[in-house]
């Protein structure tokens, strides 16, 4: 295929704006799609997860071919993950496209994510065409969106096209502004080879898939490839292109999309972001914009039965050969005995990990509240990057801590500007801007601690809105703050994995909010439990859970005996599930109890 | 020769307690009349000279409220498709509001030698809030006249914990009984079974439950007054004067072999558990088809004997003999368990002398915490 025959794009938008919608309407225009998956939806998302959630996680490109004006095109769909926690590939993928089709919502206009989508591809230099998807709805604004593209982000009226994925109108216009305005990539294919991986899996069978986008030269079986940030050589086994599974070529040529196979056993080796070059003439220089992915959120996951340790090993390893983002080191805790400190790009990535051990690999696990990384300047000079609020120094050992902060974009109806502002004053959060999208729609960007943003920020934010608001964000590196450990005591001993690092001036209301929910989520034992807050050595809160005195079946006769031992065994069951702390029973709820606040 | 305790289940009554989850089934003397007839079938297909009869228990339901004819009918059907004890204790379980002195006088002339008397409490509120027919003094006058008529051997069942209750009104039924000088008390705390009317009031907060501390001070002071009058703990809720334990309910919770009939009723012969259809149609047609009513059985193995033997061993005061658990099982339960003995040792639940656990005193009260180590 002649360069000027292909185009590389992606479809960016805020989430549920109907992107998968209209990549399963471009694979039916372009015949792309095998039929018995034409009655699904979102054929795109593979695993359950993604069609539970309805959300995408992995990066599924596509090749397409269409004819237009009796000419055929290469058409490479990148289909990006949705989700903030997923930025940083999101932006490698878009450098992968030289266009992008962004999808506004016709009933909901510009979102948080549009917007973060538009910066990611202006950076990445991408030719972008404004959609307004959805225009068969009742409750479409089609005159306001476009006001809203054309006045916010400085498209003309004349380039917006107007859709509807799911009825299929305006596909074949879409189709033809693609080839027609997005340019065919440059390249030679001449020149050394140079590729950027932009996702990478793990097949059981064949070792790592890496995708690929080829910027200049030719790979083919057998040559010898070099990774540019590790240095690492591999042979190729195989390379290709996809359309629902991967299809042997001879090669992959400047311009091309597609995949490598390279006998690689780790997806740690194909970091996404990273420049493939050919090992015996190396280019120079990487391509721009690689970054060593570094975990923002970490969390301790501990086996329900200290007997699945060696199982939850294997398991993370085994997610890790599928996602370099996890990280995990052993970690030892007091209270819930041996486990894994995890650390992950967001909270939803975390989630997802909890969620694939217990169901993929049938792991019960116990999961710890989740917090950021925190820089701890000591008296005597030391810098820690203390990702476990059980490792937080004594505070008498402390300079000063700094934390992470993220750049927040918040887009909500102008009637709750004050709400906003107040939650984010509350959030310990710092106006930088405002401006309106229209007299309707307000953008907020705002400094704020990301260890808010993880701990309730978008619940309170989707309340205080009723829903409306959206949200997105960026890290922005570490601020000092007056941050000190609260730590919480069962029964006089203080328990790690219930301590969290908190600001100062939110210390005394966390605590007391902790202890009260503790007080009614640990179950009476045979003698008094205080729970305690302390701050630095200070008791600040405190509640009693009182001895239970009274738990004996009253009756128990000929008849009764095999009810009444029914009975015991659901009580004796739903022991189990406690965790074992001291003399305390704790159940596990508990752990993340010190995640809600009131 | 096997003895063996005897149950004959009267699933009968004029109106069911609000608290209660039994099986029984509204007063209908035409059923009645079947049903009798299908009872004394199943008594007569399972004659056996082989067993010695040492207890017969008429419970219930409300036993009192069939026709004495019936009674009769029942009682002699037994005498003469068994052996008897000597040393008989037969009782029945009679409801206020359903005796009078002839009939009483009839059940002691047919060898009824022991009464048990659902009293409850004697304050109309809470007999109104349990449900129950008879008011409290008609239930003191069922008490006096089973004296009257001379039976020595008699229990009164109370519930305490229930809603509005308090200690002083506690200790007035407490004191009308006492005074009357029973030979055997059982003793209840209210319990909220789940499907019954109290329970439903309960989640819908529409009663208080009493508190726990309250509960336990009750049941504390109840011990220290019983046994004031000579009446001591034996098992959880059960007190006896000396040499007046109800030796039925000590079959069920020495886990030695019972017989029951009636529909639901279970028995249990050696390491072999079975019971009746709990359906009283079903039972009546069965047997008048000349089958067996039994529907289900189970074979315990021996662990599972063994956990039974001591749960509900350690109801009793006397508690569980670990060299008897392993003589009768072949299982040993002192070494399985034996790390959890120590712990609920260290609990201060159990207590352990030579080979034989018994629950302490704060044991009697968290018996469950206990019952489920065992499990």
């Amino acid at each position: 295929m002649k360069l000027g025959d292909i185009r590389n794009f992606s479809i960016i938008a805020h989430i549920d704006h109907g992107k998968s919608t209209l990549a399963d309407r471009f694979l039916e225009k372009t015949n792309s799609m095998p039929k018995k998956k034409l009655a699904e939806e979102q054929v795109l998302d593979q695993m359950d997860l993604e069609r539970e959630r309805g959300i995408t996680i992995k990066s599924h490109p596509v090749r397409m071919y269409y004819v237009l004006n009796g000419r055929e095109y290469e058409l490479h769909l990148i289909d990006t993950p949705g989700h903030v926690d997923f930025s940083y590939e999101v932006s490698r993928s878009l450098a992968a496209c030289e266009g992008a089709i962004l999808v506004v919502d016709a009933t909901q206009g510009i979102e948080a994510q549009t917007l973060a989508n538009y910066n990611l591809a202006l950076e990445n230099g991408l030719t972008l065409i404004p959609v307004i998807n959805k225009i068969d709805l009742p409750g479409a604004e089609i005159e306001r969106v476009k006001k809203q593209l054309i006045d916010s982000l400085g498209f003309l009226e004349d380039e917006i096209l107007l859709v509807s994925a799911k009825e299929g109108i305006g596909i074949d216009e879409l189709l033809k502004a693609i080839i027609e305005r997005i340019p065919p990539p440059r390249g030679d294919t001449d020149k050394s080879l140079e590729a950027l991986i932009f996702d990478a899996y793990f097949d059981l069978y064949r070792g790592v898939v890496v995708y690929t986008r080829v910027f200049n030269g030719v790979v083919r079986r057998g040559m010898k490839i070099k990774m540019m940030s590790t240095g690492a050589i591999y042979e190729v086994d195989e390379v290709g292109y996809f359309s629902f599974g991967l299809h042997p070529t001879e090669s992959l040529s400047a311009g091309e999309v597609g995949y490598i196979i390279a006998n690689i056993k780790n997806v740690k080796d194909a970091q996404v972001g990273d420049t493939i070059t050919d090992a015996d003439s190396p280019i120079e220089k990487p391509l721009p914009g690689f970054k060593r992915i570094k975990p923002m959120v970490y969390c301790g996951l501990f086996p329900q039965e200290s007997n699945q340790y060696e199982d939850l090993r294997e398991s993370l390893e085994k997610l890790q050969l599928n996602d370099s983002a996890l990280v995990f080191e052993p970690e030892n805790s007091d209270a819930l005995g041996p486990g894994f400190r995890c650390g992950f790009l967001g909270t939803l990535h975390m989630e997802i990990v909890e969620e694939r051990l217990e169901r993929e690999y049938g792991v019960k696990l116990v999961a710890t509240a989740p917090n950021v990384v925190y820089r701890v300047y000591t008296r005597d000079g030391k810098v820690l990057e203390i990702n476990n609020p059980s490792q937080f120094p004594h505070y008498g050992l402390i300079e000063k801590v700094e934390e992470p902060y993220v750049k927040a974009s918040i887009i909500s109806p102008s009637e709750f500007i004050g709400p906003v502002m107040e939650l984010c004053l509350g959030k310990r959060g710092t106006l930088i801007e405002m401006n309106y999208i229209d007299p309707m729609k307000v953008v907020f960007i705002y400094e704020l601690p990301l260890s808010e943003v993880i701990f309730d920020f978008f619940d309170k934010l989707k309340s205080v809105t009723r829903g409306y608001a959206s949200l997105d964000y960026e890290p922005i590196g570490f601020k000092e703050s007056d941050l000190v450990r609260l730590e919480i005591l069962v029964k006089g001993e203080p328990v790690d994995a219930l301590s969290i690092i908190t600001h100062r001036d939110e210390a005394e209301k966390r605590g007391r909010e902790i202890v009260k929910r503790l007080r009614s989520l640990i179950p009476r034992q045979l003698f008094e439990i205080p729970i305690q807050a302390s701050v630095n050595g200070k008791i600040i809160a405190r509640e009693n859970i009182p001895p239970l005195k009274k738990n004996v079946l009253q009756k128990c006769y000929g008849g009764d005996v095999t009810r009444k031992k029914k009975l015991l065994e659901k009580q004796k069951e739903g022991k189990k599930r406690l965790k074992q702390i001291g003399q305390v029973e704790v159940p596990q709820e508990a752990f993340l109890a010190i995640l809600k606040s009131e | 020769m096997n003895r063996v305790a005897l149950y004959i289940h009267i699933p009968f009554c004029i109106k069911k307690c609000l608290y209660c989850d039994f099986h029984s089934f509204r007063f209908d003397l035409s059923l009645i009349h079947r049903y009798t007839r299908a009872l004394i079938k199943e008594l007569k297909l399972s004659l056996n000279t082989d067993y010695l009869i040492k207890t017969i228990y008429l419970g219930g339901g409300t036993p009192s409220i069939l026709p004495v004819e019936s009674i009769e009918e029942i009682v002699q059907t037994i005498y003469g498709s068994f052996k008897l004890d000597d040393n008989l204790e037969f009782t029945i379980e009679v409801n206020p509001g359903t005796v009078d002195e002839e009939k009483l006088r009839l059940y002691k002339t047919l060898g009824i030698n022991r009464i048990s008397i659902g009293i409850q409490s004697i304050e109309e509120e809470e007999l109104k809030i349990l449900g129950r027919i008879h008011s409290g003094k008609e239930a003191l006058e069922a008490l006096d006249t089973a004296i009257n008529v001379g039976f020595t051997n008699i229990n009164v069942d109370l519930i305490y914990g229930i809603p509005n209750q308090t200690l002083e009104s506690w200790r007035y039924t407490l004191q009308e009984v006492l005074r009357r000088n029973p030979t055997h008390m059982s003793v209840y705390g209210l319990m909220y079974e789940p499907g019954t009317p109290l329970y439903k009031a309960l989640i819908r907060n529409r009663i208080k439950p009493m508190s726990e501390d309250l509960e336990v001070e009750i049941f504390n002071e109840t011990q220290e007054v019983l046994s004031t009058y000579g009446l001591r703990w034996y098992e959880i809720s059960n007190y006896a004067k000396d040499g007046y334990e109800c030796r039925h309910n000590l079959t069920y919770w020495r886990g030695e072999d019972y017989l029951g009939f009636g529909p639901s009723a279970h028995s249990l012969v050696g390491n072999t558990r079975y019971s009746n259809t709990p359906n009283i149609k079903a039972y009546v047609e069965l047997l008048d088809r000349g089958k067996s009513p039994k529907i289900w059985e189970e074979r315990l193995s021996p662990p599972e004997r063994a956990k039974e033997l001591i749960i509900l061993g350690l109801r009793l005061r006397e508690g569980v003999s670990l060299c008897d658990v392993y003589r009768r099982t072949g299982v040993d339960v002192g070494r399985i368990f034996s790390e959890n003995i120590e712990r609920l040792i260290s609990y201060g639940l159990l207590y352990k002398k030579d080979d034989r656990i018994q629950l302490t005193e704060k044991g009697r009260l968290l018996g469950n915490l206990v019952f489920e180590e065992f499990y």
